[in-house]
């Protein structure tokens, strides 16, 4: 058929455009808020708040985690042994980032001293317990 | 994760809209063998389930704990809670010397390749 055939039987027109902006669709995509926050479930329970944030491939040391003014911070540095791989041989596919993660979390009405957390399986454990509720001081206006 | 513009409307779109994606992969190919490196947080060895039939790799995984998931309260849930799975094909693998790790949450298989290329003499 006329239209398959090579304009001119130069290579030059085989160039597929999307070649050369291989790495732009996953740099813009880098770039979106939110696409490389720390997946997590958040639940709460009567005494306390539960935290499961997605933490895979990370070394406990490089896991930070922090609460102060009510704010949970959890970050995470990728430590260098996952770009050996790129060395090894041709990358197929990729689809894991490789930077490091943070993000905050609001919690109000926690204990501090009794924060527990634990890393396991590639997850990050972490439990607030809730403060203990002050006796509500209601009290019965009398209206004269 | 997009690779290439080529269909660069549709991508965005989808990424966007979607609410779930399947666990994420890298695969890598050396000069003897082809490694897939799957993020699997919180799932241990039992969860997760390796085939690998013909040319295909599946690797595939069971939620087990959508039972009590629906009745906590949730201030946040965007972990997939789903059951997930994916496929992948490698041709001249060397099956029986597959092997799979798991550490950290993080899958690897390496599936070694068997060079099956003969030189055919002209008699």
């Amino acid at each position: 058929m006329a239209f398959n055939m090579k304009p001119f039987d130069n290579s030059f027109f085989d160039v597929n455009p999307s070649n050369l902006f291989k790495d732009f669709g996953r740099q813009f995509f880098d770039q979106f808020p939110g696409a490389n926050s720390i997946k997590t479930d958040v639940k709460e329970l009567e005494d306390a708040y539960i935290v499961e944030a997605e933490l895979p491939g990370m070394e406990k040391e490089n896991i930070n985690l922090q609460f102060e003014d009510n704010i949970l911070t959890i970050e995470g540095k990728q430590s260098f042994e996952n770009n050996k791989e790129d060395e090894n041989g041709r990358i197929i596919h990729q689809e894991r980032s490789f930077s490091d993660v943070k993000r905050q979390y609001q919690f109000d009405n926690v204990d501090e001293n009794g924060i527990k957390a634990a890393y396991e399986n590639g997850m990050l454990n972490v439990t607030l317990p809730k403060k203990e509720k002050k006796e509500s001081s209601s009290s019965n206006i009398q209206i004269d | 994760m997009m690779q290439n513009t080529q269909n660069l409307s549709t991508d965005i779109l989808e990424n966007l809209l979607t609410e779930h994606h399947d666990f994420k992969v890298d695969v890598y190919e050396s000069s003897d063998a082809y490694q897939v490196i799957a993020e699997l947080p919180g799932y241990s060895k039992d969860n997760i389930d390796i085939q690998f039939d013909e040319k295909t790799l599946t690797i595939s995984v069971k939620n087990t704990s959508t039972i009590t998931q629906n009745q906590d309260n949730y201030l946040i849930k965007e972990r997939n809670s789903n059951n997930q799975n994916r496929q992948f094909i490698f041709k001249n693998v060397d099956e029986p010397n597959i092997k799979a790790t798991l550490n950290h949450g993080i899958l690897n298989v390496t599936l070694p390749i068997h060079h099956t290329k003969k030189q055919i003499n002209i008699d």
